[in-house]
C-alpha cells in the first residue's frame, strides 16, 4: 500500500482502534462462588391446584399486567392496561364483580400504569411509570394527591425511578404506612465510583410524603457491565409482613439480600443455584458511554444463566426463588428451576419449574403462590396454577 | 507494520459492519415476509414494524399512522404488529375492523419481534429494492414518512 494513501486512511482508523483498546478494554466480571451446596432434599415440583378466572370483551390474560390478591375484601384484582381499569374477582367464585374505570380519575391510556395497591375498600395507590408518579385515589373523592418518587434535586444516580412489575410489586406496610418499591436509575456507563452510588429500594412515607433511598448494588455489579434493564439491573424482591423484611434478588448475585425495613439495613444470605456456579458480565467496560445496544444486551442476558424472581409463601413459610438458565440457542424457549429456601433462608431443594407455568408472573395469597399458567390460559380465561413439591424416592 | 494493518483492516471490518447488519435485517425481513406469509415487499413503498409494548409515545405515532390507513382497501404500506400473544388483545387495541386490511399483518408468535429494539417501532422506506430508515412526522393532522 502506497505509505500516503495509507496516512490518509489507516492512521485515522489505527487512532480509533487505540482509543477503543484503551477506553474500552475487557471488563468482563466472573461472579463466582465456592460455598458446597448441601440440600435436604430431592424434591420434584409439581402443580397440585389451578384456578380459572373468566374474561370478559375487554380483557386477555395479557392486558392483565399487574395482578394483587386484597386480603381484606377477599377480592382478586386485576390491572387492565387495554381500558385502564381494575376487574376486581371474587376469591371464592371467581367472577368479576366489579370493574374500576381509572379514566374517570384522570389516567389515559397514554398513562403508563404499572402496578396499584388497595389501602382499603375506598382508597388505592396508583404507579405510573411514565413520570414515576404515586397518586392516592379515593373512590369517592378521586386522586387526592400525587407525587413523583424520582427528583431531579441533588445527585440524581443515588435516586431509584421505580420499575413496578409481577416480581417487584408495590409493598405497603400498613402500620408505618410507608410504600415500598425497588428499581434503579441509569442503565449501564457509570465509573465505578459512581456505580456505587446506585441505590435500588425507595421508601415512601404516605404521610409526610418523604421519600428515602437505599440498598446499593452489591459490590462486583459497580463498574461492570450488566446487560442494564434488558439484562441483570432490575432487582426482583419479595414481603415477608411478620418480620417486615424484603428479601431482593439481585439477577447476578447468588445471594439474596435480606432488608430489615425498619432499619434499611440489609444482610446476604447464601441462595445460589446448583445449575451454574458463576455468571459473567459483558466484556465491554461501561466507561464512558455504553455502546452496546439493547440487542447485543438482551441476547446476552438469554444467553447466560441469572436468578429470577423471589417470592414469599406465607401460607407455609417458605421462599421460592427461580434460577433461569442460560438458552445457547437464544429463541424463545426458557427453562427455569425453583430454588426452595425455609423460613430463615436455608436451601432445601432444587428442582426443575413447571415449564406450563411463567414464575415472573406470580399472585401471593391465603392459600400459597399462584403461578401465571401460560398453557392453560387463552383469550377468554386466565388461569393460574399452585405449585407444590413432593420427595423423589431414590 | 503488518500489525498495524491487521488492525486497520479489523476497524474497517467493524466500521462497515453495520452496512452490512441493514442489509441482513432487510433480508431476512423480506424472506420471513416471503416464506411466512406469501408476501412480496416490492408491493409496498413502507413497511412499519410496530411492536405491542415498550415506548408509548412512539407507539402511538405508528398507530396513528395506521389508523390513517385503516379506510382504504390498499394501502402503500405493510404494518407489522407484532409483540401480541392474543388477536383479541390487538383487536381490543387497534379496533375490530383493522384486523381485516390485508395490509396488516399481526405476529402472534413473535417472529418480527427481534427486528424491534428498544421497544421503538421500526419504519423503512423502500426505494429501488432498498431499505432506508424512515421516521413518522405528525403535522396538520396527517401523519408522513420522513
Amino acid at each position: 500500500m502506497n505509505f500516503k494513501k495509507w496516512l490518509i486512511f489507516g492512521l485515522p482508523v489505527l487512532f480509533i482502534s487505540l482509543v477503543s483498546f484503551l477506553l474500552f478494554p475487557s471488563y468482563s466480571y466472573v461472579n463466582k462462588y465456592s460455598v458446597k451446596l448441601e440440600t435436604d432434599d430431592r424434591l420434584e415440583a409439581y402443580i397440585d391446584s389451578t384456578i380459572y378466572f373468566k374474561l370478559d370483551a375487554n380483557s386477555t390474560p395479557e392486558s392483565f399486567i399487574y395482578y394483587e390478591f386484597d386480603q381484606s375484601q377477599k377480592l382478586f384484582r386485576f390491572l387492565n392496561i387495554s381500558n385502564t381499569s381494575i376487574h376486581s374477582y371474587d376469591a371464592v367464585t371467581k367472577m368479576q364483580i366489579e370493574k374500576m374505570n381509572l379514566m374517570k380519575f384522570g389516567f389515559s391510556p397514554n398513562s403508563k400504569l404499572q402496578g396499584f395497591h388497595f389501602l382499603n375498600k375506598d382508597s388505592l395507590i396508583v404507579y405510573d411509570y411514565s413520570n414515576a408518579k404515586l397518586s392516592l385515589v379515593s373512590q369517592s373523592i378521586g386522586i387526592r394527591w400525587s407525587k413523583s418518587l424520582f427528583t431531579l434535586r441533588g445527585d440524581i444516580f443515588d435516586k431509584v425511578y421505580p420499575n413496578v412489575t409481577q416480581s417487584s410489586t408495590l409493598i405497603y406496610n400498613d402500620s408505618l404506612q410507608y410504600i415500598y418499591a425497588t428499581g434503579f436509575m441509569g442503565d449501564e456507563g457509570a465509573f465505578k465510583s459512581v456505580d456505587s452510588k446506585r441505590k435500588v429500594l425507595v421508601e415512601f412515607d404516605l404521610n409526610t410524603k418523604k421519600l428515602e433511598y437505599a440498598i446499593p448494588y452489591p459490590a462486583f455489579y459497580w463498574g461492570r457491565n450488566w446487560a442494564g434493564a434488558s439484562g441483570f439491573r432490575q432487582p426482583f424482591h419479595t414481603y415477608n409482613k411478620r418480620k417486615n423484611h424484603l428479601v431482593i434478588s439481585f439477577l447476578a448475585d447468588h445471594n439474596l439480600s435480606v432488608v430489615n425495613l425498619t432499619t434499611l439495613q440489609s444482610r446476604n444470605v447464601f441462595a445460589g443455584s446448583r445449575e451454574f456456579d458463576q455468571i459473567q458480565s459483558m466484556e465491554q467496560a461501561p466507561l464512558l458511554f455504553d455502546f452496546t445496544s439493547s440487542k447485543e444486551k438482551t441476547d446476552y442476558y438469554n444467553q447466560s444463566n441469572s436468578y429470577g424472581p423471589v417470592v414469599y409463601d406465607a401460607d407455609n413459610d417458605v421462599y421460592h426463588r427461580i434460577a433461569k438458565l442460560a438458552n445457547k440457542k437464544n429463541d424463545f424457549e426458557r427453562r427455569y428451576s425453583i430454588i426452595v429456601l425455609d423460613s430463615l433462608l436455608n436451601l432445601k431443594s432444587e428442582c426443575p419449574f413447571p415449564n406450563e407455568l411463567v414464575p415472573f408472573k406470580s399472585i401471593s395469597t391465603l392459600t400459597g403462590i399462584w403461578y401465571f399458567n401460560k398453557a392453560k390460559s387463552n383469550s377468554g380465561e386466565i388461569v393460574f396454577s399452585r405449585v407444590n413439591f413432593k420427595k423423589i424416592l431414590i | 507494520m503488518r500489525n498495524i494493518l491487521i488492525i486497520s483492516i479489523l476497524s474497517w471490518l467493524t466500521l462497515t459492519s453495520c452496512t452490512s447488519n441493514e442489509r441482513d435485517k432487510k433480508e431476512s425481513l423480506e424472506t420471513l415476509l416471503k416464506d411466512r406469509y406469501n408476501i412480496s415487499i416490492q408491493r409496498y413503498k413502507a413497511v412499519v414494524l410496530i411492536p405491542s409494548s415498550g415506548c408509548n409515545e412512539c407507539i402511538n405515532e405508528a398507530e396513528g399512522l395506521l389508523q390513517q390507513e385503516f379506510n382504504k382497501d390498499v394501502s402503500d404500506y405493510l404494518f407489522l404488529i407484532t409483540g401480541y400473544e392474543h388477536s383479541k388483545t390487538a383487536k381490543i387495541r387497534l379496533g375490530e375492523s383493522a384486523l381485516g386490511k390485508n395490509y396488516i399483518l399481526l405476529d402472534t408468535l413473535s417472529h418480527f419481534t427481534p427486528f424491534i429494539n428498544n421497544g421503538k417501532p421500526i419504519v423503512y422506506r423502500i426505494e429501488n429494492n432498498k431499505f432506508y430508515e424512515a421516521r413518522i412526522d405528525y403535522s396538520n393532522n396527517i401523519y408522513t414518512l420522513n
